[in-house]
């Protein structure tokens, strides 16, 4: 059993390095940003909506009337000036629980109008995680002062959990997507008619409610066979999504099948699901903090959080049982200090925290 | 954070996460959710939506933002839940509806009719888009002058 417990530590608790989980909240935090910003006349819109259209969810299924105007203005600037402030790392152990919570309030209240926003649940519970944990020990900002810049803490599990978590939630979406397709279909869903009917019924509501529909959607319902090809390929992506926490090479092919998943709905349905389609829903699956390798995202690096990165252009030495040691080299290109993996006595007091 | 608590906040958030497997067919919530999406069979689902006649009988979809919302699903839910809701909530959805067409010279003086259509989805495709039933529940006037 101890041997069990062990083993879940070492792939929960894993030691990871400080910049990867800040990649992460960089990369997690300006997709929010830039969502509420091309989303911001949806969001403002919600201000104009009647009492007779509320039916509130999750959170928020306590109201009883929408919120008045100024509250959904003020809410969702905050949350932008939030989010730029969460993304550069600023003030972070106050500002991110605010922006988590802010983010939850704004897009649960989006989802209180009679449609559930879907595409918009895994940014939400990725930021959540990202906020309780250190994600801004290293590439924070630091009001353009180099000079105050700090070496990168060493890696350690505090900077590795919320990473796992937020791949076992990614996975665990996906998982429950398969499963309610088998709940409301059954396993004719695999044979194709159902995903057929899906795809001409949504090209069908839109044409009506004239809307923006998939001319590719409709012309794909007239190729009957193709269907369960794609339905076996949606099952195996959802219902299969557990291997990609099997390791990397494991989670890259499930990640690119994903993505083609969603590339294939927004193809067919002209439903779009950003946080995906853009891969950084993907992104703890994988050494997000070696996107500081390339020469652009270093110099934007360096230029934002001067020379508190370490491991961007570090040469990483092995990844044993899920525990990456990685050496860390300044942005000079002078080796530094190498980062300290905890000592068992460290992981111990940590233990006893 | 400590372990203990990277523990609890990170188990607490996939608990829940995973939570919604008990939901029942057809429950859904937000930010958790059994992503019901796509999986309903849909033999001849009813649609609701507003349309416009023009004065030489001519037929448009009106857009949703016409309807109260950019989004079309969510324009689809007001039209149904006036529709559902009686003469009075199908008197004001109508009534807002034709209020900002006049913006649209193209829409004025038409009508403005709320309509549930029964569809085969794939033969509206493979046939033809006649709709299997169509019912107009309520109808109103766009005003000639406008704004």
């Amino acid at each position: 059993m101890k041997a069990l417990l062990r083993a879940i530590d070492r792939r929960y608790y894993v030691v990871a390095p400080a910049e990867r989980l800040a990649a992460l909240r960089i990369l997690v935090g300006g997709f929010a940003v830039v969502l509420l910003l091309v989303s911001a006349p949806k969001f403002w819109a919600l201000a104009s909506f009647s009492a007779a259209e509320l039916a509130p969810v999750g959170p928020l299924f306590w109201l009883e009337a929408p919120l008045a105007p100024g509250v959904v203005y003020g809410a969702f600037v905050a949350c932008v000036l939030g989010g730029i402030a969460f993304t550069l790392g600023v003030g972070y152990g106050v500002v991110a629980p605010i922006f988590a919570a802010l983010l939850l309030l704004l897009t649960t209240y989006r989802s209180s109008f009679g449609m559930k926003f879907h595409t918009e649940n895994l940014l939400v519970l990725h930021v959540l995680l990202l906020a309780a944990a250190p994600a801004a020990d290293a590439w924070r900002w630091r009001g353009g002062d180099a000079a105050r810049a700090t070496a990168a803490p060493a890696p350690h599990g505090r900077y590795g959990w919320a990473l796992c978590a937020m791949s076992v939630v990614t996975v665990i979406t996906y998982v429950l997507a398969g499963i309610a397709k088998i709940r409301n279909g059954g396993w004719e869903w695999v044979n194709g008619d159902l995903l057929r009917a899906q795809i001409a019924y949504d090209n069908v509501r839109k044409i009506e409610l004239g809307s923006l529909h998939s001319p590719l959607g409709a012309a794909v319902v007239r190729v009957a066979w193709l269907f369960p090809i794609l339905g076996w390929l949606t099952m195996a992506v959802e219902l299969l999504a557990p291997v990609a926490l099997l390791g990397r090479r494991w989670a890259s092919g499930w990640a690119l099948l994903a993505w083609g998943f969603h590339a294939g709905v927004l193809a067919v349905m002209m439903i779009g699901f950003p946080y995906p389609l853009t891969f950084i829903a993907y992104a703890s699956l994988f050494r997000a903090e070696r996107l500081g390798d390339v020469r652009p995202v270093r110099r934007l690096v360096s230029w934002l959080f001067g020379g508190s990165r370490s491991s961007a252009a570090s040469a990483r030495s092995s990844t044993t049982a899920g525990v990456d040691v990685d050496t860390a080299v300044t942005t000079a290109g002078a080796t530094a200090e190498p980062p300290r993996v905890p000592s068992p006595k460290e992981e111990l007091a940590e233990r006893e925290d | 954070m400590s372990r203990p608590r990277a523990y609890f906040f990170g188990l607490t958030i996939i608990a829940a996460v995973a939570y919604p497997v008990t939901f029942a067919p057809g429950e859904d919530s937000f930010p958790l959710s059994s992503y019901p999406m796509f999986s309903y069979r849909r033999e001849r689902p009813t649609i609701y939506f507003a349309r416009a006649i023009g004065a030489d009988g001519e037929e448009r979809r009106v857009p949703p933002e016409l309807v109260g919302s950019s989004e079309v699903m969510q324009a689809a839910v007001t039209v149904r839940r006036a529709i559902q809701g009686g003469k009075k909530r199908m008197r004001e959805l109508c009534r807002a509806i034709a209020g900002r067409a006049e913006a649209d010279a193209g829409l004025r003086g038409a009508r403005i009719e709320l309509v549930s259509a029964e569809i085969d989805p794939v033969a509206y495709f493979v046939e033809g888009p006649e709709p299997v039933s169509l019912r107009r529940h309520h109808r109103c006037r766009v005003r000639e002058g406008g704004r």
